[in-house]
C-alpha cells in the first residue's frame, strides 16, 4: 500500500521534528527545517489492517520556539499542519478532523490538524477493510458536519450569476 | 429456561419501526412441522437503547453497520454488548439450533460477532445464518463471508432464500435445496403456509403499530435499473382472498389493523388485487376496527384499474400507495421499461384524488438518456398534478441516479458508460452533458420547484447534504466507495 502525507511546516528556530510510525515500527523520522508544503510518500507491503498510523511532532520548546510580537500575537512558529493523509486511493482531508491530537502533557485536542505542541496525531484504522472504514468515516462526517450551506453549494453548481434561474415548463 | 428446537434471532442493524416478518414466518412454519421455536428481535432491543443511552446506541449502531469506530478503544463497549446479548440468550433459551436472520449486509458484523461468541461458549448448538444479507455486493452476490464462517466452523449452515422450506428440511435432515449454496428453488405456492407468528414479540413497543404482509414475490415489470428479477425469477402471488384472510386473522389476534405490504407491487395481478380489495371492503363495512394498508404499487390506467377498483381500494383501507414514477417524460419511462403512458398516469392520479387515496412518488433524477426536454417534462408533470397535491404525502427525489457495477443498469449501458470512480459519478457518452454536476443541478431545480408548488419533498436537506459531500469527493477526483450499497441519505438506507 502506498501511504502519503502532505504536511505544511512552519520552521521557526529550525523546524519541527516529525516522526511517522505505525504498529510495526517507524517509517520516517527527521527534523524538517524548510518552510512550506512537504509531501512524504511510503510504499509498504506490510501495512496490515487493523493498524494505527501516528504522526508525531517533537523538538519544540514551548518557551523559545513560538515567536510573538509585542502584543503577544504569534508571528511565527515551529509547527506542522497536516493537510492530507492517503492510504492507497483513499485520501483523507476534511476527515482528518475526526481524529485526536494528544499533547505530550496528555491533553487531548479534537477537531484539530494543526500540531503546535509536541504530541501525537493518531489515525486508528480499526478495521480489516480500508474501504469499509473510509465509507464509515464519510458517513460520520456528513452526518455530523454542520457547515453545509445550501446557497453556497448552489452557487458552486450554478455559477455565481445563475443561481436565480428562470425556467419555463 | 425456555426449551425449544430453534431460536430465531433478528440481527441488527435494520432501520425499521415494525417487527420483521421473516422470523415470525419461520417460527410458524417450523412449528407447523412439529418443532418448538421462539423468536427474539435483537434489532428492536438495540433500538430501544436509543431512548436511554443515545451515545452508546449510536456507537454500537455505527460499528455494526459500517464496522467503524472513530476511537479504537471503544471496541470494548461493543465486545461487552455482544457478551451480554450472548449471555442473555444462553441463559434464557435452551435450544438445539439458533438461526440468525441477516436482513441486509449491514447485519453481518453483528451476526458474526454474536455467532463467534455463542460458538466459543457452546459448541453443541447448531448455528444457521440466513437471509439476503448474507451475500455481499447485491442480489445474487458473493457468499464468501458465510463460506468463510462455515469453513471456520463458526456456523453450521447458511440459507440464502426461501427459508420456509430449506430451514425445515435442514432441521429434519440436515440437507436441503438451497442449503449452503445459491441453488435455492423459488416457491410457487405462497398460499399454503401458516401466518406469521408474533407471539414472542412485544408488539406494543414498536412505534409503527403495523404488521408486514406479503402478497407476492417478484415483479411483473423488468425496469432497467432494478435487479429484483435476478433474485425472484418468476412473479408469484397469493390469492386475494388468502391475503384478506390473513389480514383479518392477524388484526383480530394482535389488535393491529394497519398493514404494510412487502411486495414490489401490490397490484401485479389485478385478479388477486380485486379479490383482495373486495374481501377487505366487505370486512370493513361490518366492523369498527377497520383495516388499512399501504405499500408499493404500479401505475395502471383506467382500462386496467377501473373506477370500481378505485372505490374498493379506498373502502378496503388502501391509503399510501408508493409509486415508482421515476420521470415525467414518457420517453424516459419507456427507456426504463416502466410501461405506463402519460395518460395512464393522469388517470391514476385523478382517480386517487377522487377517492382520497394518498400517494407517494419516487423519482429518479438524471437517467442516462434524460435530456433537458425530458427534465422539463418532469417539472411539467408536477405542475399538472399541483391541483391534486393534497393527496401527496411524500415526493422522494433521491440523490440522482447511481449505477452500481454488476447491476443490470451497468450491464445495459456498459458499452457507452464510464463509472468514473463512483456509483454517482458516471458519464454516459451518448449524453455527455449530463455529468454529475448537471444531475445535481437538475435535482436542485426539481427540489426547489416541487417545494414552491407545495409538494412534501422527502429528505430534501439530507439529500442535498449528501450530494454536497459527494460533489466534494467528485471534485477531488477521489473514489466514491462502491462498497456502500446504501447512501440515499445520511440517516437511512437505500437498496441500490
Amino acid at each position: 500500500m502506498q501511504i502519503g502525507l502532505k504536511l505544511h511546516i512552519r520552521n521557526y528556530n529550525g523546524g519541527p521534528g516529525i516522526r511517522v510510525f505505525w504498529n510495526k515500527g517507524k517509517m520516517y523520522d527527521r527534523v524538517i527545517d524548510s518552510k512550506g508544503l512537504h509531501t512524504i510518500n511510503f510504499e509498504t507491503e506490510d501495512f496490515v489492517l487493523p493498524n494505527t498510523l501516528v504522526v508525531e511532532m517533537y523538538n519544540k520548546n514551548m518557551r523559545h520556539d513560538t515567536k510573538l510580537d509585542e502584543k503577544k500575537n504569534i508571528v511565527d512558529d515551529k509547527a506542522c499542519y497536516i493537510s492530507e493523509v492517503s492510504f492507497g486511493d483513499i485520501r483523507l482531508t476534511n476527515e482528518l478532523f475526526l481524529f485526536e491530537f494528544r499533547k505530550n502533557s496528555g491533553e487531548v485536542i479534537t477537531n484539530n490538524v494543526y500540531m503546535g505542541f509536541n504530541g501525537r496525531f493518531t489515525i486508528d484504522l480499526a478495521t480489516d477493510n480500508i474501504h469499509a472504514w473510509y465509507n464509515g468515516l464519510q458517513k460520520h462526517l456528513i452526518t455530523n458536519t454542520e457547515q453545509f450551506d445550501y446557497d453556497k453549494f448552489k452557487t458552486e453548481i450554478f455559477g455565481i450569476k445563475k443561481t436565480n434561474y428562470s425556467i419555463k415548463y | 429456561m425456555k426449551k425449544c428446537d430453534l431460536l430465531i434471532l433478528t440481527c441488527p442493524v435494520i432501520l425499521t419501526n415494525a417487527p420483521l416478518q421473516a422470523p415470525a414466518i419461520l417460527k410458524a412454519v417450523v412449528q407447523q412441522q412439529g418443532f418448538k421455536a421462539h423468536t427474539y428481535d435483537l434489532n428492536h432491543e438495540l433500538q430501544k437503547m436509543a431512548k436511554d443511552d443515545h451515545d452508546r446506541h449510536d456507537l454500537l449502531k455505527n460499528f455494526f453497520t459500517f464496522g467503524t469506530l472513530v476511537n479504537k478503544d471503544n471496541i470494548e463497549i461493543v465486545k461487552e454488548y455482544i457478551e451480554n446479548v450472548k449471555n442473555e440468550i444462553l441463559n434464557t433459551y435452551e435450544t438445539k439450533h439458533i438461526a440468525l436472520s441477516v436482513f441486509t449486509y449491514q447485519s453481518q458484523k453483528f451476526a458474526e460477532m454474536l455467532a463467534r461468541a455463542i460458538r466459543k461458549t457452546n459448541k453443541e448448538i447448531g448455528l444457521v445464518l440466513g437471509g439476503q444479507g448474507i451475500m455481499s455486493s447485491g442480489i445474487n452476490g458473493k457468499l464468501d463471508w458465510v463460506h468463510g464462517l462455515k469453513e471456520e466452523k463458526i456456523i453450521d449452515a447458511f440459507i440464502v432464500s426461501e427459508g420456509e422450506r430449506t430451514l425445515v428440511n435442514y432441521l429434519k435432515m440436515k440437507q436441503a435445496d438451497g442449503l449452503n449454496n445459491h441453488d435455492w428453488k423459488q416457491m410457487t405456492d405462497l398460499d399454503s403456509g401458516p401466518y406469521p407468528d408474533y407471539d414472542d414479540y412485544k408488539l406494543s413497543e414498536y412505534g409503527s403499530r403495523k404488521l408486514l404482509i406479503t402478497g407476492s414475490r417478484g415483479c411483473v415489470r423488468h425496469c432497467s435499473f432494478c435487479d429484483i428479477h435476478t433474485h425472484w425469477k418468476k412473479f408469484v402471488w397469493r390469492s386475494g382472498k388468502e391475503i384478506a384472510k390473513e389480514m383479518v386473522h392477524q388484526s383480530k389476534k394482535y389488535g393491529i389493523y394497519k398493514f404494510l405490504f412487502t411486495d414490489s407491487l401490490i397490484n401485479g395481478s389485478m385478479k388477486a388485487y380485486r379479490d383482495f380489495i373486495t374481501a377487505i371492503s366487505e370486512h370493513n363495512e361490518q366492523t369498527q376496527d377497520k383495516i388499512s394498508w399501504h405499500g408499493q404499487f404500479i401505475v395502471r390506467g383506467l382500462k386496467q384499474m377501473t373506477e370500481q377498483d378505485w372505490v374498493l381500494t379506498k373502502k378496503s383501507g388502501g391509503d399510501g400507495l408508493f409509486l415508482g414514477v421515476e420521470s415525467g417524460s414518457e420517453k424516459i419511462r419507456n427507456d426504463m421499461k416502466k410501461q405506463f403512458s402519460d395518460q395512464d398516469m393522469d388517470e391514476f392520479v385523478e382517480q386517487a384524488y377522487k377517492n382520497n387515496v394518498s400517494l407517494s412518488f419516487g423519482m429518479i433524477v438524471g437517467y442516462p438518456t434524460e435530456t433537458d426536454q425530458d427534465f422539463l417534462q418532469t417539472l411539467s408533470m408536477f405542475k399538472r398534478y399541483q391541483k391534486y397535491k393534497k393527496i401527496f404525502v411524500e415526493v422522494a427525489l433521491g440523490t440522482t441516479l447511481s449505477v452500481l457495477p454488476g447491476t443490470p443498469m451497468a450491464e445495459t449501458f456498459k458499452d457507452d458508460m464510464d463509472l468514473n470512480n463512483g456509483e454517482n459519478f458516471w458519464i454516459y457518452y451518448k449524453n455527455p452533458t449530463l455529468d454529475f454536476k448537471e444531475r445535481i443541478k437538475r435535482r436542485m431545480i426539481l427540489g426547489e420547484e416541487c417545494l414552491k408548488m407545495g409538494y412534501p419533498v422527502l429528505n430534501q436537506n439530507e439529500d442535498m447534504r449528501l450530494l454536497h459531500f459527494l460533489y466534494s469527493v467528485y471534485k477531488k477526483n477521489q473514489q466514491q466507495v462502491l462498497f456502500d450499497l446504501n447512501t440515499d441519505n445520511v440517516n437511512n438506507q437505500k437498496l441500490s
